[in-house]
């Protein structure tokens, strides 16, 4: 073994420009591995982390709200003994609560508290302790930090407790006394928790059991096999099994889409192709050089294993030296720099947690390629009696064809063809390699023109936007909060302010449609079996179930007529004139669902819907982007809460709801602007403070921490600018890296097999070949992977736009530029490579290269 | 008419200066088929390798038909080479991923003239493997692999055949064979050969025998002979 190791480093010392191109192979197979993998990976555990924030914990499913004949510790003691849960815990839904704080004297209206059976289960709705202890006693409560500002450890709160989540006028106080604090993870459902209690003493009522698995396979039938082990304790309703979302297999089908999978699958086996051409030109070249040694070696009674393992353990020390390496930048180029990039691009936020298996898999795939290519070469010799070695007689090609019945008169082209013919794999994979990373490089930059195109149009409205803002989002705003018209009239006298326009809003009820309420009743099933009926969607939930019983809560929005062609109605498209009626309509625009799916919802197109006694034919959206009315109903609590969103002309608005409010103020700057009045405004606003806001607004808690908010396109555009340049740095970073594989592979190809052939160089001198038709030659044979490299762009440039203008919904031009860009640098290469590889022939006179076998 | 004064070849520097050929001065009149034989390392093909400009000699100079081979850049030389000189080797005479014909019109094919059909079939039928013509070179013996090789250094019809050891790696009858075809075609075509080779017997064929020993020649049968 010894032995073998030191013969291995003698290799490695005697051919280290072998040695060096191997580790560059393997550098570079290992960070695209990485980067790859690192990508998917992340992206995956990024939805799966923003479906447990969206749900609000982490555990696998939950045992729906009911009511035992047994004390939770006993119920959860005999779950926690099943041998396939990890961890089962309790929540009480304590409900819709008010508050009120001896020292402050505040009261504050409906917040959520539940009680928690364990001071563990805080991580898995991903709460932090910021201060203090968990609560231990019943009358003991931690509170949320951005609820409750101005209470301190020890301060004695009543919290007004209702007995179920339905029952809002069964309400009773009780007295708790803070003992710490926690902050709610950004984005979690669970930040619009208000306080826990213990949930052990507090849980008389009813309880939802969660549960945490070893492994998360069969979710569904464990917790059906939990809910069986307790049957027999459930008094009333058997419960529902709640599997949390973000484990759901559909989903994970849904984001692993065919398309999605094919690309990854793609990715891993041209890297895999691209890597081992390399790797396989190598020690091919290395192969012919050495050829009578093996064959010496053999006739000497070395086995093929023999020569197998002494490959093997060449290649082995240099991936033990270069993978390290290869997994360090992976990690710093893939982990640190794409990953992030990517993060910065979705709407999914990565954990950042380096998962181990990226590396693992990077460079499990690394060695394979590197090791299954590296003895790759040696079927050449098993072709060979070992005579036959010894003398160094290869067969090559097309030597196990039949005759070549042609009576051509061969030329140079003639030679290049035979060539091509004889080993068509050299040259096109690397040249497949290096189209790819062409067509990636025209994608991305396609990709980036188009979103930059679509941001020009996206943002055409107005360049500012005013609107009323409170930290604690549970207070209700748009319950009265507007924006009072002498600061409008401010705002207008600003200088630099060409238009301002007042947007309005009020709220009304309207009498839901039978089929209206069946959509609601539908959608309430959806939810439950999402899981979704719980307390963090239950003010959601509660307008589901008020449309299900006969009426729809809707958020009415006065929008200036001229605004209309500015709102992307249908799928980011942008109506026509003919579109937009000239007489009274209602635009519905659909209640929150997710961001990116936002529909009509309740309506569709030429409905007649009844809003404040008078008729108006609906026009329904259907998915929107950063338009104005995205804008404008993000920061609207009504919205949010699910009101259906109906959009009216202002001046029908107003004469329907002459006390509608202005919630929002569009400013714009002259000629589009370019941002030079945004400090101005923020003057404005601070200037003004709270005065700024109608008498409604300071009613609703005092108007404590009211402000004006300033929207600005500028930030979008920035925003949006920053995540195409992030797009464009992954794509260009991953087709660099394919790109050099690419060229390393034809560099390779071609010099390994200038040393296969020198001996054909000096004979094809010999018969009279000139310098001029030499370089010809080779010139010829690396144009071929150009030529290859062409072709495949051309056919899969068009193919890539068809399938990009779909996915954009949109025309796609795909710029030809940079794979002729490609093309060019692979010609200029071509040529420097048949410069070199004649240079090399020159190394040695035609008649010492004559001689050389002689 | 080959004609060589003082041709000298060194090889190396100062300790691993190696003298391989010491003012040779020789003529070979057309039509001639001579034999050059001595000791391994004597000098006999680095003569040969600079009688077809393929190699350049240290001193002295090399005159074909009165072309002057040092005279000539490295382009003009190798056209020159393929026009009037025909080589055959030892071994590696043939491109592997041609076929017969293919390798036998090669250097007309560089010349950028079409080889004519029927005389190509005659070179081919003169050597007696017209019927390998579609054969790839792996197929072939050695015995006819150094046939197309010959055929191959016929087709531009040069004055000049150069064979380095064409029988070197061939059995006794099988050389035999190969060189009564040389003298057969330097009787028919009245090409002026050069044919290198270790053996006497061989050489014996030959209208003429130039024995060599440290890079001179030490006997010449010939009348050319300075």
């Amino acid at each position: 073994m010894i032995e073998l190791f030191k013969d291995t480093l003698r290799r490695i010392r005697n051919h280290h420009t072998r040695s060096v191109i191997v580790c560059l192979a393997v550098i570079l197979t290992a960070v695209l591995y990485s980067a790859i993998f690192g990508i998917a990976s992340s992206t995956l555990s990024a939805y799966e982390r923003m479906m447990q924030l969206l749900n609000g914990n982490d555990y696998h499913g939950s045992i729906g709200y009911a009511y035992y004949k047994l004390p939770c510790e006993e119920i959860l003691a005999r779950l926690n003994r099943l041998p396939y849960v990890k961890e089962a815990d309790a929540v009480t839904p304590v409900g819709m609560g008010m508050m009120s704080s001896e020292e402050n004297d505040l009261i504050t209206t409906s917040l959520r508290i539940l009680g928690f059976s364990d001071s563990r289960m805080m991580s898995h709705f991903f709460l932090n302790m910021t201060e203090g202890r968990f609560p231990e006693k019943e009358d003991e409560v931690m509170l949320s930090h951005s609820f409750f500002p101005d209470e301190i450890i020890g301060s004695r709160v009543t919290i007004w407790l209702m007995k179920k989540m339905d029952s809002g006028a069964e309400s009773y106080p009780r007295e708790f006394t803070v003992t710490g604090f926690y902050e709610a993870e950004i984005g979690s459902g669970a930040s619009e928790l208000a306080a826990v209690v213990n949930g052990t003493s507090n849980l008389s009522e009813g309880m939802m059991i969660y549960l945490k698995f070893r492994n998360r396979l069969n979710t569904t039938g464990k917790i059906g096999k939990a809910i069986d082990s307790i049957r027999g304790e459930i008094s009333g309703d058997v419960p529902d099994a709640i599997i949390n979302t973000a484990y759901l297999t559909g989903n994970l089908k849904e984001r692993m889409n065919p398309q999605t999978v094919f690309a990854l699958l793609f990715s891993v086996i041209i890297i895999f192709g691209a890597a081992s051409m390399l790797i396989v030109g190598v020690y091919s070249a290395a192969l012919s050089q050495d050829i009578k040694t093996q064959g010496l070696l053999w006739v000497l009674g070395m086995t093929e294993k023999q020569r197998k393992r002494a490959i093997w353990a060449e290649a082995g020390v240099l991936l033990l030296f270069s993978l390290p390496v290869g997994l360090l930048l992976g990690y710093i180029i893939g982990w640190r720099m794409l990953v992030p990039l990517m993060d910065s691009i979705g709407t999914d936020r990565v954990t950042g947690r380096f998962d181990v298996w990226v590396a693992v898999f990077a460079a499990v795939f690394t060695a394979l390629a590197v090791l299954v290519s590296a003895v790759k070469p040696l079927n050449r010799i098993r072709k060979l009696t070992p005579i036959e070695a010894v003398h160094g007689e290869e067969r090559h090609g097309n030597q196990d064809r039949k005759w070549i019945r042609s009576r051509k008169t061969p030329g140079v082209g003639g030679l290049v063809s035979r060539e091509i013919v004889r080993n068509p794999r050299a040259h096109i994979i690397p040249a497949v390699s290096v189209s790819l990373a062409a067509l990636l490089i025209a994608l991305t930059s396609s990709a980036a023109a188009v979103m930059r195109e679509n941001i020009a149009s996206d943002m055409r409205m107005t360049d500012y936007q005013l609107y009323p803002s409170m930290e604690n989002s549970l207070v209700m705003i748009d319950s009265g909060a507007g924006l009072t018209e002498e600061f409008c009239e401010a705002v207008k006298d600003l200088d630099g302010v060409e238009n301002v326009w007042p947007v309005r809003v009020a709220v009304d009820h309207i009498p839901a449609t039978a089929a209206q309420k069946a959509l609601a009743a539908e959608e309430i099933e959806y939810w439950r079996g999402a899981g979704w009926d719980n307390e963090y969607f239950s003010v959601m939930y509660r307008e589901l179930i008020a449309a299900a019983n006969g009426t729809l809560t809707c958020c009415v929005l006065g929008i200036p007529r001229e605004f209309f062609s500015a709102l992307s109605l249908k799928n980011d498209s942008y109506p026509t004139a003919d579109m937009i009626p000239e007489g009274d309509f209602v635009i519905a625009a659909g209640m929150w669902r997710e961001l990116e799916d936002m529909t009509g919802d309740y309506f569709s197109d030429g409905d007649i819907v009844t809003i404040g006694g008078q008729a108006f034919s609906v026009i329904a959206s259907k998915g929107w982007s950063y338009d104005v009315t995205r804008r404008i109903a993000l920061h609207l609590y009504m919205y949010s809460s699910g009101s259906q969103l109906m959009i009216l002309p202002l001046d029908v608005f107003e004469t329907l709801y002459p006390d509608g409010y202005v919630n929002t103020l569009l400013v714009d700057e002259p000629d589009g602007g370019i941002g030079l009045l945004r400090d101005s405004l923020v003057d404005l606003c601070a200037s003004w403070g709270e005065s700024a806001f109608t008498d409604a607004a300071e009613s609703a808690d005092g108007t404590e921490g009211l402000q004006a908010k300033i929207m600005s396109r500028f930030d979008d555009l920035e925003e949006i600018r920053g995540q195409i340049d992030s797009i464009s740095a992954v794509g260009y970073s991953l087709a660099g890296l394919l790109f050099l594989i690419g060229v390393l592979g034809i560099v390779n190809a071609a010099l390994a097999s200038s040393s296969a052939r020198h001996r054909e160089f000096a004979l094809l001198e010999a018969v009279g070949m000139t310098d001029s038709q030499l370089r010809l030659m080779t010139f010829g044979e690396n144009v071929f992977s150009v030529l290859v490299s062409a072709v495949v762009l051309a056919i899969s440039l068009p193919l890539m736009t068809r399938l990009l203008s779909s996915g954009f919904d949109t025309v796609v031009k795909l710029d030809p530029v940079p794979s002729i860009v490609m093309l060019g640098v692979q010609l200029v290469l071509s040529f420097g490579i048949s410069i070199i590889v004649f240079q090399i022939n020159r190394q040695k006179t035609l008649s010492e290269r004559v001689r050389i076998d002689e | 008419m080959i004609e060589t004064k003082h041709l000298t070849k060194i090889y190396g520097t100062d300790e691993n200066r190696l003298r391989a050929l010491d003012g040779v001065d020789l003529t070979i009149t057309r039509g001639e088929f001579a034999a050059v034989v001595g000791p391994s390392g004597c000098g006999k093909s680095t003569l040969l390798h600079l009688l077809g400009g393929i190699d350049t000699p240290t001193e002295g100079k090399v005159v074909i038909d009165g072309t002057d081979l040092s005279t000539l850049a490295p382009d003009p030389l190798t056209i020159f080479r393929r026009r009037h000189i025909g080589f055959v080797f030892q071994s590696f005479n043939l491109v592997p991923r041609l076929n017969v014909w293919e390798n036998v019109t090669l250097p007309l094919g560089l010349d950028g003239i079409k080889a004519d059909k029927a005389e190509v079939e005659d070179m081919l039928s003169i050597l007696g493997i017209a019927e390998k013509r579609f054969a790839m070179p792996h197929q072939l013996s050695g015995g006819q692999q150094q046939r197309v090789a010959i055929a191959r250094a016929l087709i531009t019809k040069p004055h000049v055949v150069l064979a380095d050891e064409p029988t070197g790696n061939l059995d006794s009858k099988t050389s035999l064979d190969v060189v009564l075809t040389l003298c057969r075609l330097n009787e028919k075509l009245s090409q002026t050969i050069v044919m290198v080779t270790h053996s006497e017997e061989l050489a014996q064929m030959a209208s003429r025998r130039i024995r060599m020993e440290d890079g001179r020649i030490v006997s010449d049968s010939g009348e050319g002979t300075k």
